[in-house]
């Protein structure tokens, strides 16, 4: 029987991220926390079949949540959104290189700021300097984070044998290369 | 086939663990990443300290003859000081007044700061349930207060500073002088700054806390110790929360607002003490 190493390879990943999410301390010059969780959530919706895919998004955006003092679904709800944007975008353009994972992750986490502040009842307005600020910062940690996680879990998953690096060929994508 | 089945049936039971296993999933969570968190606590306070000892080496000597200044100067201070704790025990005994033996004082380490999204400010510490914290708990360090515990864990506790805009704590000012009688208020967390301030300003930067509903006609003095009064029943009474920076009255004219600095920087923030009540069974 063939083990299959995406359940412990994204048990290990989920929480490693939500530890380093933690732990990563808001300074003036980042003052974001970096999401690594969203950027693992959003290299598994890039790189793996639909049912792992989902798992690594519930599990991201419920850890999110539960350490974040948010409603268990509010970030679980923004990521499957993405989600499916992602599904969409990927028949088009989007593919798990480094650029684009980066790219992908800095607009989902201006996004998700901005989602959190609205469930959270933000008193700031949209426009105002401040929520524009935070939206930066957001998609700055959002770089940083999808640099980590795609360099990481790509070479993770190159050495592992879980994804051949096969370039996209004839609309083939390496989500469906997955072996 | 088989293994795809796994992973639909691995997401239901995701799915349903969220949507009716609420709570244990926030314990649950917690507790999956605290060996993380107390790995990398416990490897600030050895490699850190010791790194950071190594950086200020330079500095040392002098400041340990500049320490030692201090330790005779504080020497002199301590003596006084207990003269005057016997006295403040005297004076205590003649009021009947009852020390706070029903409580006892638990160090924690800090292990995360804001959670994961940043969103409260809050901590998180490396005490829970199984060491006797309760929800409501009072958070202090030496300098005042710092929050209460909001969510307990088995060996975690989540702590809502009292910067946070959602924290509001039952205040008094310390206030010298005949015939002011006692000045007593609500303080309200940092929130969103008012509209007359505007233009660029940093994220996360603490706002100013504001003790309202304070007597109209008293004007207290920048820098009045602004201290618990003990009437909310979650905070003893006489613990420093902040200082005064200026009033100002309130928009409705009915009662007058104050602008109080904390006492205790949030973010330098190591180890902190939760005030818990002692409990039979937990004892």
């Amino acid at each position: 029987m063939r083990i299959d190493l995406n359940l412990p390879s994204l048990a290990v990943t989920v929480v490693t991220a939500a530890a380093a999410q933690g732990q990563w301390p808001v300074t003036d010059w980042l003052p974001a926390k970096i999401p690594f969780l969203t950027a693992v959530g959003l290299y598994y919706a890039l790189t793996k079949p639909w049912p792992v895919a989902v798992t690594a998004l519930v599990w991201a955006g419920a850890l999110t949540d539960a350490l974040g003092g948010l409603p268990l679904f509010c970030t679980l709800s923004y990521l499957l959104a993405v989600y499916w944007a992602v599904r969409v975008m990927q028949r088009v353009f989007l593919d798990a290189t480094l650029s684009r994972g980066m790219l992908l992750v800095a607009g989902a986490a201006a996004g998700q700021t901005l989602w959190m502040r609205l469930w959270a009842g933000s008193y700031e307005p949209l426009l105002a300097w401040q929520t524009l600020a935070a939206l930066g910062a957001s998609a700055q940690a959002g770089l940083l984070a999808g640099f980590v996680v795609f360099a990481l879990c790509g070479r993770m998953d190159r050495l592992s044998g879980m994804i051949r690096p096969v370039k996209e060929n004839d609309g083939i994508l390496w989500a469906e290369t997955d072996c | 086939m088989k293994q795809s089945k796994m992973w639909v049936w691995l997401l239901v039971l995701s799915l349903g663990a969220l949507l009716f296993l609420n709570g244990a999933v926030r314990d649950f969570a917690r507790e999956a990443v605290y060996p993380f968190d107390n790995a990398c606590a416990w490897f600030d306070r050895t490699v850190g300290v010791r790194a950071r000892a190594l950086r200020v080496r330079a500095g040392l000597a002098a400041r340990n003859a500049t320490l030692e200044r201090d330790v005779a100067r504080l020497r002199v201070v301590a003596a006084e000081a207990e003269s005057l704790e016997a006295e403040v025990c005297r004076l205590r005994a003649l009021l009947d007044f009852p020390p706070p033996a029903s409580c006892r004082w638990l160090a924690a380490p800090v292990l995360a700061r804001g959670g994961t999204t940043a969103v409260w400010q809050s901590l998180r510490l490396g005490k829970g349930s199984l060491h006797g914290v309760r929800k409501g708990d009072p958070v202090l360090v030496p300098e005042g207060l710092v929050g209460r515990v909001t969510d307990v864990s088995r060996h975690t506790s989540e702590v809502m500073l009292i910067t946070d805009p959602n924290s509001r704590v039952a205040c008094e000012l310390e206030v010298a002088g005949e015939g002011v009688g006692v000045v007593r208020g609500i303080l309200f967390g940092g929130g969103a700054r008012p509209a007359s301030e505007p233009g660029l300003t940093l994220l996360y930067v603490v706002d100013p806390l504001r003790l309202r509903f304070l007597a109209r006609e008293f004007e207290p003095a920048p820098r009045t110790r602004v201290a618990t009064s003990g009437l909310g029943q979650t905070f003893p009474k006489g613990i420093t929360v902040g200082y005064v920076l200026e009033s100002r009255l309130e928009p409705n004219g009915l009662a007058r607002e104050a602008v109080v600095m904390p006492a205790v920087d949030m973010a330098s923030l190591h180890e902190v003490f939760i005030l818990s009540a002692r409990r039979a069974h937990a004892d």
